[in-house]
């Protein structure tokens, strides 16, 4: 991987370097920025209670839990679907007390809650040539009118295993992926980023 | 026909180049380029290939074939080309076997010839030439026979030597190389008249379009042939659907993209030369792309190739085939000769003839293979002045490094000879089908066509234009959107019928696909491989007469060409040989890819340490701080030992870290085992079925070590298993097994038991765990935890599970468990913290003694403590080897529980778990030694087991292991033999129990 500017490095997924890397000219084709305070949690529904969870969690925080791939956000916490009776709980700001006690309200007898807060590592990934610097690690259609808005998908990038949603309408991907392969994303995304030139905002390490 | 007869032949082009016409074509004259070719300079323009600008200069002779080293020149006008491969570039970029009718010129362009020594004119090893006859189909295998010993040493060096093609680079590839997804509606392979219009319709109904063309230039037959489209000249035309096309916004054009492989559900490999027609890719750009395409639905219109023709001496440079002469003229402005010979078993020569009579050569002779006379060849060779003979054969050809002359057969009147500088032969064409072949389908043969066309499709592919047998322009434009028109509808996109140009009045091409040939000599086949029509005689004779056998008796096709110009050529001579017709003789096999690919683009980036992920712990930047060797655990990067200045070797620090812990105190990450989360009502009953040992009677607050079966019966795993409350377990696994083992509950709960209400996370990431082990580890435990915790062996015992807060109110997981022997604990704590509670745990301890320890003194105290690990849960081992037994519960069932009971797995001799120590404790044990006994033969009926594991034990003084060794138990006391042939080893040791040390585990409580 030559010519990809600035080397990331090993570094654990939250302390990669704000800089620019790859193609210094212009502005950067894909913004990377990590996503700080936020809770997460795998929500799994038990045998038979997704219907009663989806009652309960509608009730607690107004959204309804998607049965597909979807992101849907009630404001202090979002779910992403991440396959049958599963969903991936965004909370922010991240709740003091815990995921676990934050979801255990809604939850309790109907699913079971795993924090994952500090197992995963979300980033935000914009920028003209997003898709196209995702396309080269990611195989899955990543067109608009295939992963539009409140699209979601559990998926691979590079060889590593991703959860990927589109929260806004502005075309903003965000990716959760295990906190200690992260290094490996980073090095993956500098290397298919290179040629549109990529610029990482990292708040916890400027 | 274009008529542009004013442009002057031959006159003085702005590159000096001889060959080159003063005006036309598609090169852009108002920029000149230099190159060099064996050392010499030459001129050329943007839109030249390395053999049209060779050819401009008159260069003809450019490399040496492969078995021979005869003289070759160049054969076609694109990526069939068996015959001009030159390497490319020169130091870490050069690149063997590079087809110079595909090289796209660029300013500086080094190239070389091949396989010649000393020079290209002469070469020394065209001898093998004059020894033909030796060196016939087969020759290796029936001369380099005897003795045997000698192939190695002598016959392949030898050989090596004197055959084959260009030399690879022999250093890194300083480029990069990436590797794309992209998905579409529709896939359309190819650019000429049929791909162009299937993009359009496609593209103008609003599908997501995909058009693939090898060329820099989109246009294909288009841009060789001097036809007129919409009453424009055909380039134009092109240019124009080109424009539209980019104008649409989901259509995207890969130009320099080669499909070479269709594989299953509608997905296609395709190269990208995205930098290969530059000195070096620009920054941040790789020389190569390799897409993967997912298409609902594709278009193959990749054309057609030529057929070459058999005679007598048919690979002297200048013999040409007739679409890449018109080519030459037509688009790049070169006239590859000046007086020519045309011989046809195609009409399709009179378009040639036409090219060449209007570019100004002289077209001596137009020879007509077929009996009967065709008019279309006739009156262009009478418009070009030129005689014809109808129903004659090329014999042989005159000249050596270049074509002077050839011998015409003419019936009746017997032979003539034609004085010419090249040749241009039409034997028909070949639709290229190889995309639709991939998946197995075999092609049809159709008489009408003279020509294998695609028989049944992949599901998705359909063909379109020449590619699929049609013979003209105005079909292929037709066909072309017909075909992109229904595969956006396919994909929901209707659109309206595309119109389609009018063309000017047109020859069908029809052909003979064999002509015999006269004479003696050799008539090349396969330009490539040497492979000529003898050769083919020879592998009939010798029963090689089926066409796969054939084909590998001879190497027929077997280039890096993959036979484009000659697997069927080959095949049509073996029907003839065999008097069967041509559908009865049948094709070969075609299989991907349909061009050669290089392994950088297949590899990408995941070069070096990208070539799998990498995990870093949540202390690594700690661990590096202290000068960590670290070691690869899987996927896992782990401190494997902490020198200390001044020790000699990994003994020497390990032996202190070990001592450290066994006296002191000591702290090791283990954040790499896999951790995983089980909840729910039936948590309890389902591990009960996943463990062979009990955990619903584990109470709250509990860890219990937990072994686990594979339905056969064999160990998976091991780990420990803690009850965090009543319907919540946190339960580990090995570091190697983590994946395996979460897949392995995953499909217990889902598919076995679904019934069951548990609920599964992997929570590896999410915990950091540090292992505080050692006699002094409660004292630094409580520098750690907060105060309000009772840290007593009371309120904290062996095997206690608590949950607690350290660090100033950071929650954790405290698990009092021990793998070394010694008095210790487990630390969770949220993997962000983790990096946080190993310092302050390093400064808690530091007037205590503490030592970070890594996995080899990991190692060593696990097998001081007889512990086993992945050497001895290898898949091949029972509890009962283990010496686990006792854990399998007799109470409840369980995975694994009734296979473990076949009697081969309850045989009281098979190889069991033991400990073993050198008679002479001076003595080194080695891993992977077999045991043997005392006085037994050392051979491999004497084997009795072999040593699994072993570790220099600094508590004991002396090395000792683990081993598997028939009888087990029973042989406690006794002496064996760890016998190592590889490493010479030949220690005499001593049978024991595998607990070396606390036997009775005193060091675990209090």
């Amino acid at each position: 991987m030559a010519e990809t500017g600035p080397i990331i490095n090993d570094a654990p997924g939250h302390e990669v370097a704000s800089a620019r890397y790859g193609r210094p000219e212009g502005p950067p084709g894909v913004v990377a920025t990590v996503v700080q305070n936020r809770g997460l949690a795998v929500v799994t529904a038990g045998r038979g209670k997704a219907a009663a969870l989806t009652r309960a969690i509608a009730g607690s925080f107004g959204v309804e839990l998607p049965a597909t791939p979807r992101y849907v956000d009630g404001g202090s916490v979002a779910f992403v679907g991440l396959g049958p009776g599963r969903w991936l709980a965004v909370a922010r700001p991240a709740p003091c007390a815990g995921m676990e006690a934050f979801l255990a309200p809604a939850t309790k007898g109907l699913a079971a809650v795993v924090d994952q807060s500090h197992g995963l590592v979300v980033l935000r990934l914009a920028g003209p040539h997003v898709r196209d610097a995702l396309a080269k690690f990611v195989p899955i259609d990543l067109h608009p009118r295939v992963l539009g808005p409140g699209s979601a998908a559990s998926t691979l990038a590079g060889q590593l295993t991703v959860h990927v949603w589109l929260s806004d309408d502005a075309g903003t991907f965000e990716l959760a992926m295990a906190r200690s392969s992260a290094g490996t994303f980073w090095q993956t995304l500098a290397a298919a980023a290179a040629s549109f030139g990529l610029l990482v905002e990292n708040p916890a390490s400027p | 026909m274009i008529d542009d007869a004013g442009s002057p032949p031959l006159a003085a082009a702005s590159d000096g180049a001889l060959f080159r016409r003063g005006s036309g074509g598609l090169v852009d004259r108002s920029r000149t380029i230099a190159f060099s070719f064996d050392g010499t300079r030459y001129l050329g323009h943007p839109g030249d290939t390395l053999a049209s600008a060779l050819l401009a200069n008159g260069v003809r002779l450019v490399g040496r074939s492969f078995k021979y080293h005869r003289p070759r020149g160049v054969l076609t006008a694109g990526p069939e080309e068996p015959n001009a491969l030159v390497e490319l570039r020169a130091g870490a970029r050069r690149e063997p076997n590079t087809r110079a009718t595909t090289a796209e010129l660029y300013d500086g362009l080094e190239a070389a010839s091949q396989n010649r020594w000393p020079s290209l004119r002469f070469d020394l090893l065209s001898l093998n030439g004059a020894l033909g006859s030796m060196l016939a189909a087969g020759f290796y295998y029936k001369t380099f026979m005897w003795p045997a010993s000698f192939w190695e040493k002598v016959y392949e060096p030898l050989i090596r030597r004197a055959a084959g093609l260009g030399r690879a680079a022999g250093e890194a590839d300083p480029d990069t190389y990436e590797k794309s997804h992209l998905h579409c509606d529709v896939l359309v392979i190819g650019s000429g008249p049929a791909g162009l219009m299937a993009a359009l319709a496609a593209g103008r109904a609003g599908a997501r379009v995909v058009l693939a063309e090898q060329d820099f230039r989109l246009g294909g037959r288009l841009l060789a042939d001097a036809r007129l489209v919409a009453g424009e000249p055909a380039s134009p035309w092109a240019a124009s659907v080109e424009a539209e096309l980019r104008s649409l916004p989901d259509v995207r054009l890969l130009p320099r993209t080669t499909v070479v492989g269709t594989y299953d559900h509608g997905t296609y490999a395709a190269v990208e030369k995205v930098a290969d027609h530059l000195p070096v890719p620009p920054p941040f750009e790789p020389r190569q792309r390799l897409w993967r395409i997912v298409a609902r639905r594709a278009v193959l219109a990749a054309g057609s190739i030529e057929r070459p023709l058999a005679f007598v001496d048919n690979d002297r440079p200048g013999v040409m085939l007739a679409g890449a002469v018109r080519t030459y003229i037509n688009r790049f402005a070169v006239l590859p000769g000046s007086r020519a010979v045309v011989y046809a078993t195609s009409d399709d020569a009179a378009e040639t003839v036409a090219a060449l009579a209007r570019a100004g050569a002289e077209v001596a002779a137009v020879i007509d293979a077929r009996g009967e006379a065709s008019p279309v060849l006739a009156s262009a060779a009478a418009r070009a002045g030129s005689r014809l003979v109808t129903g004659g054969a090329v014999e042989r050809v005159q000249g050596r490094r270049a074509v002077q002359a050839v011998d015409v057969r003419t019936g009746a009147m017997g032979s003539v000879r034609f004085d010419c500088d090249v040749v241009a032969v039409a034997g028909g064409w070949n639709p290229t089908i190889h995309l639709a072949s991939h998946q197995g389908h075999r092609p049809l043969w159709s008489e009408a066509l003279a020509a294998f066309i695609p028989g049944k499709l992949p599901p998705g592919l359909a063909v379109a234009g020449a590619a699929a047998g049609e013979p003209s322009l105005g079909g292929a434009l037709m066909a072309g959107a017909t075909a992109g028109l229904a595969a956006a509808g396919d994909c929901g996109f209707a659109g309206h019928a595309v119109d389609i140009p009018a063309t000017d009045a047109e020859t069908v091409r029809q052909s003979v696909p064999r002509v015999a040939v006269a004479g003696r000599g050799k008539a090349f086949i396969d330009l490539q491989h040497d492979v000529t029509t003898a050769d083919i005689v020879l592998a009939h004779r010798e029963g090689f007469a089926a066409a796969e056998h054939m084909k590998r008796y001879t190497t027929l096709g077997m280039a890096t060409d993959q036979g484009k110009t000659s697997a069927l050529s080959g095949l049509f001579v073996l029907s003839e040989i065999k008097g069967e017709t041509i559908a009865e003789t049948g094709t070969t096999t075609y299989r991907p890819p349909f061009d050669p690919v290089s392994f950088g683009v297949l590899g990408g980036h995941h070069r070096g340490k990208a070539f799998r992920p990498t995990r870093l712990t949540p202390t690594h930047a700690w661990a590096l701080e202290q000068g960590a060797v670290l070691v690869e655990a899987g996927a896992w990067l782990r401190a494997q030992w902490y020198p200390n200045g001044g020790e000699a070797d990994w003994l020497e620090s390990v032996t202190r870290e070990v001592r450290a812990v066994r006296t002191r105190v000591g702290v090791c990450d283990v954040s790499t085992l896999g951790k995983i989360d089980v909840q729910g009502p039936d948590a309890a009953a389902f591990l009960d079925l996943v463990y062979a040992n009990t955990m619903s009677t584990l109470p709250v607050g509990r860890v219990r070590y937990g072994l686990m079966l594979r339905e056969d019966g064999f160990v998976l795993d091991d780990g420990t298993v803690a009850r965090l409350d009543d319907q919540r377990f946190v339960v580990t696994t090995t570091t190697a097994n983590a994946a395996k083992v979460l897949q392995h509950l995953e499909h217990a709960l889902e598919w076995l038991w679904p019934g069951l209400d548990a609920q599964l996370a992997s929570v590896t990431d999410q915990w950091a765990q540090i292992a505080l082990t050692g006699p002094r580890a409660r004292l630094v435990l409580r520098g750690v935890v907060d105060p309000q915790h009772d840290l007593s062996d009371a309120a904290v015992p062996h095997l206690a599970a608590r949950a607690v807060t350290v660090i100033g109110g950071v929650a954790a997981r405290l698990f009092r468990i021990s793998y070394s022997g010694e008095l210790g604990y487990e630390i969770a704590v949220p993997a962000g913290h983790g990096d946080a509670l190993m310092r302050r745990l390093m400064d808690a301890g530091s007037t205590l003694g503490i030592t970070p320890y890594g996995t080899e003194a990991l190692a060593v105290m696990r097998i001081e403590k007889g512990h086993v690990a992945g050497n001895e849960i290898n898949g091949q081992t029972t509890a009962r080897d283990l010496g686990l037994a006792r854990l399998v519960s007799r109470n409840k069932d369980c995975i694994g529980r009734v296979m473990a009971g076949r009697p081969a797995l309850v045989d009281p001799e098979r190889p069991a778990l033991v400990g073993l120590k050198p008679v002479d404790r001076n003595q080194r044990l080695r891993p992977g030694a077999h045991m043997i006994g005392e006085h037994a033969e050392a051979i491999a009926a004497s084997d009795e087991g072999y040593v699994t594991s072993v570790a220099y034990s600094p508590t004991l003084g002396h090395w000792l292991g683990l081993g598997l060794l028939a009888g087990g138990k029973a042989r406690h006391g006794q002496r064996v033999r760890a016998f190592d042939p590889v490493r010479h080893g030949d220690v005499a040791v001593e049978v024991c129990d595998p607990v070396f040390y606390d036997p009775a585990g005193e060091r675990l409580h209090g």
